[in-house]
């Protein structure tokens, strides 16, 4: 393990119950990443199913994938910002993703696996593609996701 | 996109791309059609409609080519700058 979860929380601004990275595996600074979130039976987002709810219904929602992804991107971004006291001072914010495909469903007790790379950074954003696996399984591919990165300053006004 | 390509051609691969980041019909963006006043797209849209053209025809553009990137003709012309495309 590269990162463990209080070395993250040190990066990045996400708490719970958002936190939705649990370790970085191995990072290559500026150009790539590997990542990953467990899920558990206890998500947040399962709380209200009623003790009926069939199998389908604990399927880990396809939005909370892509923000456990944006969330590893901004890792690597940040692991390769110079110098690194410009970290703490920039916020990420998803701008938008293109050609996404959902190939497949994480159920708790599986762990997903964000493998991001960086395309391309600009002063204020940057961009990545990847892709989320479960096991020996692609869940989603994603061949473009923007992110703006704009100072906290700027957004608490 | 292949070297040999027309400028007809680029232009053709570049609206169909533009539309796509634009979310609209390409069709709809004519050679002089302002991006953010005719299209509704702010400063990420313009970002990723840089970054995809430029992997497409495989040519880095400097950010500051952003300001002067706003409508189908004055992207054709930034590419044509920094790929060295000939003059048709």
């Amino acid at each position: 393990m590269l990162l463990n979860h209080a070395q993250i929380k040190k990066l990045l601004p996400h708490r719970y119950p958002m936190a939705l990275v649990d370790a970085v595996l191995s990072v290559e600074p500026g150009a790539r990443i590997i990542a990953v979130k467990n899920i558990t039976g206890n998500e947040p987002c399962f709380a209200h199913l009623p003790d009926e709810a069939d199998w389908r219904s604990y399927a880990y929602p396809a939005s909370l994938v892509m923000e456990s992804f944006g969330q590893a991107a901004g890792l690597l971004y940040l692991l390769g910002a110079e110098p690194p006291g410009e970290r703490e001072h920039l916020v990420m914010l998803f701008g938008a993703a293109t050609r996404c495909r959902f190939e497949g469903e994480a159920f708790p007790g599986e762990m997903l696996e964000h493998r991001a790379s960086l395309e391309r950074t600009f002063t204020d954003a940057a961009i990545f593609r990847g892709e989320v696996w479960v096991s020996d399984r692609r869940i989603v591919s994603i061949e473009r996701m923007v992110m703006a990165l704009r100072p906290a300053r700027a957004l608490r006004n | 996109m292949a070297p040999s390509s027309t400028a007809a051609e680029r232009m053709q691969v570049m609206r169909t791309m533009i539309a796509e980041i634009l979310e609209i019909e390409p069709e709809e963006i004519t050679e002089t059609s302002n991006f953010q006043e005719d299209h509704g797209a702010d400063s990420l849209r313009a970002i990723e409609i840089l970054a995809s053209l430029e992997k497409e025809f495989h040519v880095e553009i400097p950010q500051q080519e952003l300001v002067n990137m706003t409508d189908l003709t004055s992207v054709y012309r930034v590419f044509q700058q920094y790929a060295g495309w000939s003059e048709e």
